[in-house]
């Protein structure tokens, strides 16, 4: 009976202690969440954000796996209380939609060093974020299948490309500048989005299939299942890196510029997001996220690009000029009825 | 051993109450009323739970779905245009068509498999198991991405059929009703086989061997006595097979692409893309009650079929 008794004290007592400790280690190491969109994303951010953060600081930065749409919903969704980030990751799109719904915070740039180099024309117009990252959409297709190589967005609806081209639903982004991007090649536009549709349904019978996102998209590159499709330059040079014959070319329209911007959301744990900010900006980060297998477009002056991301991703203003910039203030109150009319009206 | 258990809290545990009671119980009709009242509690902590997790959200979801959008006061005008579009109904339809096939192709391998399971030895039936519960250990993504690999254009089906003649090009499986309800039929085949095993395995075979003595053909026997016996079986079987599918989203979304549109998906693309939550919330509260409409009748009609049914149900 008094063995029992004693052996429980030091059970009880060795457990209390080891409690304590580990609370007082969990109090100590400051934590960060941070989302990625995954894959590759989440490789790069970890290497040149998250681990040399973690050095700088003693935090914990820990990455989930979030796209920018559910993210800002996740964040709506959390009202007041503590968000599913501190530091979140989103594109030029959804990124507007959050500051009109009020989730991020406005940044003191001056606690942002970094910054300082950004390219002027990525500068979001007011401060709620910083963009990371440089993306463009142009035409992706499997030169090991295909003869000719496309020029324009027109040439999808060559006949030698018949049943094999892909497409994604303007649930995504990609899916929307697409659907804008054929509207604008047939004379309309943000305000006129009945051109596009008309594209789209003149193209239909040669559409092998539609994704409902860009990682299914890439999946069907890869497969063969598809071999030309309007794509992100990252996803088709990943492709490519695989062997599959996969190149990557902007149409004579111009390419669409698509930016990913960092933000700190409200009630986050401030001081430590913004030291992932600056650390997202900083060259050395900038330059490992637009090495392979990565391939990130630049968004601060002064880093070197690669080749195979020479003439694909803008390293300079001069290659940004030759982009097109699509307006997500006008987009974004209209997008619902495109979704909504894509649903009913576009059929495989 | 009960009170060394809970020093604490005796009021809310059940058992420990129960057994204390019982002891000092002085008239059996009482400890019989108290007995229930304890036995009550048990499923204190269930209802606590599903209150916090399942009936406050489902509360929320109704107030969302009739708060008018600037300001204070109630609407319709969700559900009013919802139900006024047509486009709506299709999607409904659609959604409901294929919980249905998806249901009748899982009892329709389910019963065989689960009738064996019971007339099997013990290594055989591990098989079963075994193979039919396999795709539940793998996530719905990776399971898609697998079913991208077999069903595509230039995936193993199409490449077998072409090479043994019966095709000259690929036929379309992919991103389709077709592939989107072979898959949910694959992973929800547990959910009807595992309730059907369930039912056949309380049965007492010497009914079948009864009614052949009786002059009944073996297939009569199962048809007319192991059947409807059975039903109970079927009926849980087929309740989960028709909820889960109507709630799926991600095989339809991968493996149907973006070719067609289901409930969930419409549920998600108001809540997460473009943020429209009372349309959201609208559209999964019809979607809710759309269900559990469905899933009673299926159940007052099935009750019918059962032998030894009393009308009123008195056998649920």
């Amino acid at each position: 009976m008094s063995g029992m008794t004693r052996r429980q004290i030091l059970i009880g007592g060795a457990a209390g202690t080891a409690t304590l400790a580990a609370g007082r280690a969990w109090g100590q190491q400051k934590e960060l969440v941070a989302n990625t969109y995954g894959g590759g994303w989440e490789q790069g951010h970890r290497q040149a954000i998250a681990e040399p953060v973690e050095k700088k600081t003693g935090a914990k930065v820990i990455l989930i796996s979030m796209l920018a749409n559910e993210l800002v919903a996740r964040v709506k969704a959390a009202g007041g209380s503590k968000p599913p980030v501190d530091v979140a990751l989103v594109d030029d799109g959804p990124f507007l939609t959050a500051i009109k719904e009020e989730v991020f915070l406005k940044l003191p740039m001056d606690k942002i060093p970094n910054a300082a180099k950004l390219y002027p024309q990525y500068k979001p117009k007011e401060p709620y974020g910083v963009p990371v990252a440089a993306s463009v959409i142009g035409i992706a297709y499997n030169a090991k299948k295909l003869k000719t190589a496309p020029t324009s967005w027109e040439d999808l609806w060559k006949p030698e490309y018949k049943g094999k081209v892909g497409l994604c639903t303007p649930a995504s982004t990609l899916g929307t500048v697409a659907l804008l991007s054929f509207a604008k090649a047939k004379g309309g536009g943000e305000a006129k989005i009945e051109p596009g549709f008309d594209a789209i349904k003149s193209l239909l019978p040669s559409v092998g299939s539609i994704s409902s996102s860009p990682a299914a998209l890439q999946t069907l590159l890869e497969r063969g299942e598809v071999d030309i499709a309007p794509m992100w330059h990252a996803n088709t040079l990943i492709l490519k890196g695989k062997g599959t014959g996969m190149e990557f070319v902007l149409p004579k329209e111009g390419g669409i510029a698509g930016l990913a911007l960092l933000a700190i959301t409200k009630a986050g744990n401030l001081d430590l997001s913004l030291a992932y900010l600056n650390q997202g900006l900083s060259p050395e980060a900038q330059t490992l996220l637009a090495t392979p297998p990565f391939f990130f477009g630049p968004t601060v002056q002064g880093i070197k690009v690669e080749p195979q991301l020479r003439g694909v991703v803008p390293a300079t203003p001069e290659d940004l000029a030759r982009l097109v910039q699509i307006d997500w203030t006008k987009i974004n109150p209209v997008r619902p009825e495109w979704i909504n009319r894509w649903n009913r009206e576009i059929k495989v | 051993m009960d009170q060394s258990l809970e020093p604490g809290d005796q009021g809310l545990n059940g058992v420990a109450v129960a057994t204390e009671v019982a002891r000092a119980a002085p008239s059996v009709r009482r400890g019989r009323v108290a007995s229930r009242l304890r036995l009550w509690q048990l499923a204190l902590p269930a209802t606590l739970f599903l209150s916090v997790y399942f009936f406050a959200p489902l509360l929320m979801l109704f107030w969302w779905s009739v708060r008018a959008p600037e300001g204070g006061g109630l609407t319709l005008g969700n559900f009013r245009s919802l139900l006024g579009d047509p486009f709506f109904f299709q999607t409904l339809w659609l959604s409901l068509r294929l919980s249905f096939e998806v249901t009748a192709i899982t009892l329709a391998l389910g019963f065989p498999l689960a009738y064996l399971y019971t007339k099997l030895g013990s290594g055989a039936r591990l098989t079963i198991l075994f193979v039919t519960l396999l795709p539940l250990l793998t996530s719905a993504v990776v399971r898609s991405f697998g079913w991208i690999v077999l069903l595509g254009k230039q995936g193993l089906i199409n490449h077998g059929l072409m090479a043994l003649g019966i095709t000259d090009a690929p036929i379309k499986l992919l991103f389709s009703l077709e592939g989107v309800r072979v898959a949910l039929a694959q992973v929800q085949l547990p959910f009807m086989l595992l309730p059907l095993i369930n039912a056949l395995e309380q049965l007492d075979p010497s009914l079948e061997a009864a009614a052949v003595s009786l002059g009944a053909s073996r297939f009569q026997a199962v048809l007319r006595v192991t059947v409807p016996l059975a039903m109970p079986g079927v009926v849980a079987g087929a309740i989960l097979n028709f909820a889960l599918t109507i709630s799926a989203f991600i095989t339809p979304a991968m493996v149907g692409g973006g070719s067609f549109i289901v409930m969930p998906t419409l549920v998600y693309q108001s809540a997460i893309v473009t943020l429209q939550w009372p349309r959201a919330a609208t559209t999964a509260l019809i979607l809710l009650v759309v269900a559990m409409a469905v899933v009673w009748t299926g159940t007052a009609v099935a009750r019918r079929w059962q032998y030894g049914a009393r009308p009123g149900g008195a056998n649920a």
